[in-house]
């Protein structure tokens, strides 16, 4: 092994010390010869093809952003997030990036083939007959103990142990929901089993021990598309949002059909759970002083796809609120009412992806019910013709019962987010 | 009986003439006994001289305007001049005063020697308390010339003022103490217009070098008034018919209609100027905000925001009466939506 052994002994320590795995729920004791020796074989074995990637701005040399990435070819093809390297395709020619071996050796890398739907991303490197991960897609059983390598915040190559605890349910973009702690700087590094086989790729956390890989299956193609990558075009925000606007197509077209679940809110009925990635849920008010009452129900997914450190896009959120009063009269229940549907419910966005808001509005009357509706859209600078949309109705008529309802979509052609908005409008009635 | 005869200028100033050695003749021309500076007078425009029974009285010289009585009619003949006679040639008014006449006692003055004077309580030159209005006489004319010209009248605005604000608050108020609330916002508007009145007084000093508190506040008051009318109309407007793209340019002209008659109303208070002066320095004041406000919109054309502004007004109305559009005329206006945010990326992408 090439790197020095005290400092991986000391840097397992660190690990198995301030470390994670199954030791929230079962006391870990140190000496147990067993898992300890499983670890550390896990680690003498596979732990070379892990490497460290940095980003560096090319005037001043400064590190933005730091990552880890594996080789998966005897050709010096490095696989890590879209993430970690965003930078280079988001401002071409200002930043470049690196990679440190287990020697400590530093060598340049470029970008080879990307996949920001999933945030994947495969770099081609010099070094050419190591050794290397072989990727292939595979069954794998609830509660394996699996192993995750990386640089976490900037530390030594560590390995932290963790569980299989199957696909996340509310997400769009599949991730795989590992138990243990993974940190900054452990993105785009692998998580094999004890066999060396790779299961998923590092790529967020959400603290307390729930951790997200990318599944295997995305990265095959992947590879393959960048040992080929002679033959196709370099990757640019143009590609970026090539992709973007397939994978908006696959999941939008269907999206508020006909076979959508629908929710009796108060007097309307309004749709709720669009698919099964989404997580719905909601509150009411009932204050007994306040001479009104309102109720909220709220349906998004919990991820998005990584633009840049501001900007994400690839979002969908439905929100209802419902405002009913037993003592206001009209012209102070309108004047709540106003306030309520000028809130805004709007997804943010940065001056250097996206355009000001656009924004148009109409009283409408659908079959159902009188309306307001405002929608605002806006553009994309530099993916194509993908914008956001963002649609706001409040619907009249009554005197003492409204709701304002919101959809949200980020990443989307406009034929979509037409469609989007026509079966919104039409989805709510009465009940 | 001795009289006298009160003339009050188109500005208000009065003077007297003894009406001992009759006939006198009044005009505008300077070989007149009493010259009247009023250009609706002829050059000679009346005379006055004894009757047969030995009364004064006034005949009109085949005049323009002629002489024209309390009741707002031109005077056909010759009009006894009595005690209390109110007649009115051109846009002067003529008042007959006997000598004798009952006066209220002097003020007591409490003023310390080094003080600088100030105007008596009141703050209006005492007018004869059974005197009627000076000026052409119509109800509205008269109501209106009651409510800028008295101390009462003008407090009377700005009562109304305070009273439609307090209505118009409690109406659109929803939090629970509405009471307390409303109370605070119409003494914060109080306080305010109490504040801007006070400046105007205190920058506008006319040659009387009084204040005029309750005539600014009155202007204020009234401003105020219009302005809360129009934003209640805007209200309206703004729900029914919310595509309607020249409501922004009517909120602009009636901003700027307001704040140019605010500043003439201001200047006329304490009669600063002519008429013209006043109205044109109106207009250099509403010129001068269209151009920083101009400017400043040309500046910040480019700011970008993340923050959608939209019409977001609600009002209840019966079904039939707001113009609704269909869904499939939604969708259709979707598109000029998305040509604009289309400029506004290749826009941003040539200034690269």
């Amino acid at each position: 092994m090439g790197c020095a052994p005290r400092t991986v002994r000391r840097a397992l320590a660190l690990v198995l010390t301030i470390g994670p795995g199954a030791s929230a729920q079962v006391p870990r004791d140190l000496s147990e010869p067993q898992s300890d020796a499983t670890t550390s074989a896990v680690f003498r074995r596979f732990a070379r093809p892990v490497v460290k990637v940095q980003v560096a701005e090319t005037s001043s040399g400064a590190r933005a952003n730091i990552g880890s990435g594996f080789l998966v070819s005897p050709a010096g093809h490095v696989v890590t997030n879209y993430h970690v390297i965003a930078s280079l395709i988001n401002t071409p020619g200002r930043y470049r990036a690196e990679l440190i071996d287990h020697a400590g050796a530093t060598h340049a890398v470029r970008v080879l083939a990307i996949d920001a739907v999933h945030d994947l991303a495969v770099l081609g490197s010099e070094l050419r007959g190591r050794p290397h991960f072989v990727v292939a897609a595979g069954p794998i059983e609830q509660g394996t103990r699996l192993f995750s390598l990386g640089h976490p915040r900037d530390l030594a190559l560590s390995i932290v142990e963790g569980t299989y605890n199957g696909l996340h349910p509310h997400t769009r973009y599949p991730r795989i929901h590992l138990t243990a702690s993974l940190n900054p700087g452990m993105s785009g590094g692998p998580t094999i089993d004890r066999h060396g086989r790779v299961i998923g790729v590092n790529v967020s956390t959400a603290g307390e021990q729930v951790s997200f890989l990318v599944p295997v299956g995305h990265l095959v193609p992947l590879i393959a598309r960048a040992t080929r990558a002679e033959e196709s075009e370099a990757p640019s925000l143009a590609q970026v949002g090539r992709q973007l606007r397939e994978h908006q197509d696959e999941y939008l077209r269907d999206m508020f059909d006909t076979s959508t679940t629908m929710l009796e809110f108060g007097p309307f009925r309004v749709i709720t759970q669009p698919a099964p990635y989404f997580r719905c849920w909601g509150d009411a008010d009932r204050e007994p002083d306040l001479p009104y009452e309102t109720s909220w129900h709220r349906c998004a997914t919990e991820d998005g796809i990584f633009l840049d450190a501001d900007q994400s896009t690839g979002t969908l959120t439905v929100r209802h609120q419902l405002v009913v009063t037993k003592s206001l009269n009209q012209s102070r229940f309108f004047a709540l009412y106003t306030t309520l549907f000028g809130t805004d419910n709007s997804p943010p966005g940065t001056k250097e992806y996206v355009t000001s808001w656009e924004c148009a509005t109409r009283n409408v009357r659908t079959t159902a019910l009188p309306m307001r509706a405002v929608l605002c859209l806006r553009r994309y600078r530099k993916l194509g013709e993908l914008y956001d949309g963002f649609l706001q109705v409040a619907t009249l008529g009554k005197h003492d019962t409204g709701l304002v309802s919101t959809l949200n979509v980020t990443g989307a052609t406009f034929d979509n987010v037409s469609r989007l908005t026509d079966r919104f409008l039409r989805s709510i009635t009465w009940r | 009986m001795a009289l006298i005869l009160e003339i009050r200028d188109i500005r208000g100033h009065p003077t007297w003439h003894p009406l001992g050695r009759l006939p006198l003749t009044l005009g505008r021309a300077l070989s007149n006994d009493i010259i009247v500076d009023d250009p609706y007078v002829d050059a000679v425009h009346a005379r006055i001289l004894l009757d047969d029974a030995g009364a004064a009285v006034i005949m009109d010289g085949g005049t323009v305007n002629g002489i024209v009585t309390e009741r707002g009619v031109r005077a056909s003949g010759a009009v006894r001049l009595d005690a209390g006679t109110e007649l009115r040639i051109g846009r002067t008014v003529l008042r007959v005063r006997a000598l004798d006449e009952a006066l209220p006692p002097a003020l007591v003055e409490t003023r310390q020697p080094g003080e600088a004077a100030t105007p008596p309580a009141g703050g209006e030159l005492p007018v004869h308390p059974e005197t009627p209005l000076a000026g052409p006489i119509r109800p509205l004319r008269r109501w209106a010339a009651w409510t800028m010209r008295t101390t009462a009248g003008r407090l009377a605005v700005t009562g109304a003022m305070l009273a439609a604000l307090a209505v118009n608050s409690w109406w659109g108020n929803t939090e629970e103490s509405s009471g307390m609330s409303v109370f605070t916002t119409v003494l914060g508007v109080a306080f305010l217009v109490l504040l801007w009145a006070s400046v105007w007084g205190a920058a506008a000093r006319g040659a009387d070098r009084r204040f005029h508190l309750a005539g600014h506040l009155a202007v204020a008051s009234l401003a105020m008034l219009a302005l809360l009318a129009y934003t209640i109309a805007n209200e309206w407007l703004t729900f029914l018919f919310p595509d309607l793209g020249i409501l922004p340019i009517i909120d602009s002209a009636v901003m700027l209609g307001v704040v140019t008659w605010i500043v003439a109303a201001h200047l006329a208070v304490p009669n600063l100027l002519t008429r013209r002066k006043r109205w044109r320095a109106g207009f250099i004041v509403s010129g001068v905000l269209v151009a920083l406000i101009g400017v400043g919109t040309l500046l910040d054309s480019d700011e970008f925001s993340d923050v959608p502004v939209f019409e977001q007004q609600l009002k209840h109305l019966p079904s039939s009466v707001v113009p609704y559009k269909t869904t499939a005329q939604f969708l259709g206006m979707m598109r000029e939506v998305k040509e604009r945010a289309d400029e506004a990326a290749t826009a941003s992408q040539s200034d690269r």
